[in-house]
């Protein structure tokens, strides 16, 4: 979720219908430019570089949400599909994936597992959402590169980052902050900003590391477009 | 999210024409899918109270919740499935719901 003004100017997104990244592509239909919805960073057109604010939101059920907002209100769709739509309980039915109803061809995981997905070199890894825990930073190897995985359990974000820093490896930990979560590196117990994979106190202040692509996807569609994924393992 | 499950879905399904709208960019390719707006945003969104909702959202269905300043706002996420983005303005602040 993320805020819709840029450079002071307010504009609408749409669907631009296009896929990058492993992610749906939307614009902003003030100058077209297109923006990914994972990082809502913009990689093409005016706002080449830019980079819309984050507004933190929940996903839950309706049960909950409405016990703790009982001043809410919801989104009503007119003349919306309702019972029987194509993707009414598309949620509640393990046994449909996709729009179509595809099969699932492999079933290492349930079809409507969240993963987070990370394609880097020559491998491809889905490490299970619900293996993050609370303790959400993980530290791994991809390709036999040491990483660093992270779910952010509050905006449900995640983020991949190469664990190295002064060419070194570094080992990471979560630190729960006032403010969210942070991360220090065991070696130099140096904090550092999980979103923005930057040092922000200690010896390693200023200090940005490697980003890695990643994406919060469906087993089901993950394995369909990745088939021979490994799963990632979380310590 | 599931936008691009369902995204994938049709990319997967389409065959040459699907080949010949990619193109790379910053290394990655960029799958041409569909055409702008072929999937709908909301851009005039309408709201009831807990009350109503209640006759159409089941106990165990997913919803996307937001509060700024007081104002707290639910998409169920079934809704979002066909729409991806929707535009609202909530506590004052412009923003794009994304799915």
């Amino acid at each position: 979720m993320y805020e819709r003004t840029i450079d002071d100017t307010v504009t609408t997104f749409g669907v631009s219908g296009k896929l990058w990244r492993d992610s749906m592509i939307m614009y902003d239909r003030a100058t077209e430019s297109l923006w990914s919805h994972i990082t809502g960073e913009c990689f093409r057109g005016a706002h080449e570089g830019a980079k819309l604010a984050v507004v933190p939101s929940t996903q839950t059920t309706w049960a909950e949400w409405r016990t703790h907002h009982p001043g809410s209100r919801i989104l009503f769709k007119p003349g919306g599909k309702g019972e029987g739509s194509h993707y009414r309980r598309y949620f509640d039915d393990p046994a449909r994936f996709g729009i179509h109803g595809r099969g699932i061809d492999d079933d290492r995981l349930a079809g409507k597992d969240l993963v987070l997905g990370v394609r880097f070199g020559d491998d491809r890894v889905a490490y299970p959402i619900a293996a993050f825990g609370d303790a959400s930073v993980r530290n791994d190897s991809i390709a036999g590169v040491p990483v660093v995985l992270i779910y952010m359990k509050e905006s449900e974000a995640v983020h991949v980052y190469e664990r190295t820093a002064d060419e070194k490896t570094v080992h990471f930990e979560p630190v729960i902050a006032e403010n969210g979560l942070l991360m220090r590196d065991r070696e130099t117990g140096s904090l550092w900003n999980p979103a923005r994979g930057e040092g922000i106190e200690g010896p390693r202040a200023g200090n940005r590391l490697e980003r890695i692509p990643a994406t919060k996807i469906f087993w089901f569609a993950w394995q369909t477009f990745y088939p021979r994924s490994r799963i990632g393992g979380i310590d | 999210m599931t936008g691009t499950a369902v995204l994938f879905t049709l990319l997967l399904q389409a065959s040459a024409p699907f080949e010949r709208s990619q193109e790379v960019l910053m290394g990655d390719t960029l799958y041409s899918v569909l055409p702008l707006d072929a999937i709908p945003a909301i851009d005039e969104p309408q709201f009831v109270p807990v009350a109503v909702a209640d006759t159409f959202l089941a106990p165990t269905e997913m919803i996307i919740g937001v509060s700024i300043d007081g104002d707290d706002r639910a998409y169920s996420a079934w809704q979002l499935d066909e729409h991806e983005i929707v535009n609202d303005v909530v506590g004052g602040v412009p923003i794009a719901v994304t799915w």
